[in-house]
């Protein structure tokens, strides 16, 4: 045991030692004060809540609704927003403009001519999203979101979009509308049988059409065996057979060419639709047939492509906690700051919608911000 | 033998080294235990669990769906405001919902509270069963329209 002599002990009552107590406790009550009292910003995620709110509204499966180029559906009442807290003094703001493919803009909600200012945050368009998240990171993303069982075939999803050059979530969508990740799913039935063209496994393969080819044995049980039981060659012979429907009618299909094809839709209703289907819509509806009878999907694509939109695919732009100054213009037409968000979402995303009874490709582009701080209030 | 004398403070020279240096340490653990006393105290206040569950609340309502019931669990909310010594009927409106304004408002303390808004434009109702917080969210023009 060290004793300390006297002299240290007296010391140890020091003026300086009050000094450093004071400084350590002062310094900790500060930066707790601080600390907590300080307010937890979510304004970033009440911008991205009213963007997915605001999207899941007026864009349904990838198509816009009706009535909103036209203007005659009021947002407010058509999401449920309280339109009080987004006029001028409110907390909230939202911007919607629809433009068609040639970039031309068909649509704004804001009649004032408001003006934004875009601080890019790294994402600006689509090939900036696949460079900052891969695509496997993409895929795995969006099965992990939707909880689906595809986790298991995400590498070779990746794999064969590379190999094919389609989309991976494309291929994922079409995959979880088939047969919904399940590897032995089947279309057999005691009136539908492998003759009749039932189909096998993830990518839901048409037996009849499809074994003896791609390396697979043309014995019906032992074709149907390896469709159920080797899911990466499944996925493979789904993904090429979808690669050569890009090409069903020359790429170009028009109601004369289904009218003249023997097996194809010949009922008006549907000649239409499927006449107005290009490129991916086009390779869709080739690999699920283009009948229209009593056993044909004929919302196929439609179903595909609204599970894609979904899973994210059809999202072009994403900048998320940018800057938005929203600026309008005074009677001189000198423009001005009339809004400042330093929190706001910005997202595009690639649009179906319906002008004139034909089906047109647009983009949408929703701006979202929150500028709410909460209130502490005291009672005497 | 000398050893237990020092032990037991009767050498007179050793009592007046080692009482400087024992209260030298408990003062030294007054003040830190204090100082950890605040930090704890600041962690659990009322305030921060007003703002929290205020936001989440909004957040939730903001993401909710007309003809959803939400379940969220207050027993940490409920246990501070019982600290707080509020009245069984007080207990009741510490978290109130006022559907006019969008605005909640939670109070966990004789003091004051905290309020925050969502932006849907719903009737939400709230209540208390046991210690789980039940949100009710309706249409506004649905609630109209039975009211009538």
């Amino acid at each position: 045991m060290r004793i300390l002599n006297k002299k240290g002990a007296e010391k140890l009552f020091s003026i300086w030692w009050f000094f450093v107590l004071a400084i350590v406790g002062g310094g900790i009550t500060i930066g707790v004060l601080m600390h907590y009292s300080a307010d937890i910003d979510v304004r970033y995620l009440e911008s991205d809540i009213l963007h997915d709110k605001i999207n899941d509204c007026l864009v349904n499966q990838g198509f816009l609704i009706n009535g909103l180029i036209t203007k005659t559906v009021d947002i407010f009442n058509k999401c449920n927003l309280e339109k009080s807290l987004f006029e001028e003094e409110g907390d909230f703001y939202f911007k919607i403009e629809i433009s068609d493919k040639d970039n031309k803009q068909i649509f704004s909600n804001d009649e004032k001519q408001v003006f934004t200012e875009e601080k890019d945050v790294g994402l600006t368009n689509g090939e900036e999203i696949d460079k900052k998240f891969s695509d496997l990171d993409r895929v795995k993303k969006a099965i992990k979101e939707k909880n689906s069982a595809c986790a298991p075939y995400a590498d070779r999803i990746v794999e064969s979009s590379n190999k094919y050059g389609i989309d991976s979530l494309l291929i994922l969508s079409l995959m979880m509308q088939e047969s919904n990740c399940k590897k032995d799913a089947s279309s057999e039935s005691q009136i539908f049988g492998f003759e009749q063209g039932a189909s096998y496994g993830l990518m839901q393969i048409n037996g009849k059409n499809e074994c003896g080819k791609h390396g697979l044995d043309s014995d019906k049980e032992k074709c149907k065996n390896e469709l159920f039981n080797n899911p990466e060659l499944n996925i493979e012979i789904g993904v090429k057979i979808l690669k050569s429907k890009y090409n069903d009618f020359g790429g170009k299909v028009t109601e004369e060419k289904l009218l003249s094809c023997e097996k194809c839709c010949h009922d008006s209703n549907y000649i239409k639709k499927y006449a107005s289907y290009t490129g991916d819509s086009l390779a869709l509806r080739g690999y699920n047939g283009w009948g229209c009878g009593k056993n044909a999907d004929t919302n196929f694509v439609e179903n595909v492509r609204g599970r894609y939109n979904e899973l994210g695919g059809s999202i072009l732009t994403s900048n998320f906690e940018t800057e938005c100054k929203i600026q309008e213009e005074n009677e001189d037409g000198e423009k001005i700051e009339a809004k400042y968000f330093p929190k706001c979402t910005i997202k595009k995303e690639n649009i179906l919608y319906y002008e004139s009874n034909e089906i047109k490709k647009g983009v949408i582009k929703i701006i979202t911000a929150s500028n709410q701080e909460g209130e502490k209030f005291m009672i005497k | 033998m000398r050893k237990i004398d020092i032990f037991r403070l009767n050498n007179k020279k050793s009592e007046s080294l080692i009482y400087p240096t024992v209260i030298f340490i408990i003062l030294n653990i007054l003040f830190f235990s204090i100082l950890l006393l605040f930090v704890f105290k600041s962690s659990s206040g009322a305030l921060i669990y007003e703002q929290v569950y205020a936001k989440q609340i909004a957040l939730i309502i903001d993401k909710a769906k007309p003809d959803m019931e939400i379940s969220i669990d207050f027993s940490e909310g409920i246990e501070i405001a019982k600290k707080n010594k509020l009245s069984e009927e007080q207990l009741k409106r510490i978290v109130e919902i006022d559907s006019k304004t969008n605005k909640i408002i939670v109070s966990l303390s004789n003091k004051g509270g905290y309020s925050f808004k969502y932006f849907p434009d719903y009737f939400v109702s709230s209540d208390f069963k046991e210690n789980q917080l039940i949100l009710n969210i309706k249409e506004k023009e649905v609630e109209n329209e039975n009211s009538e």
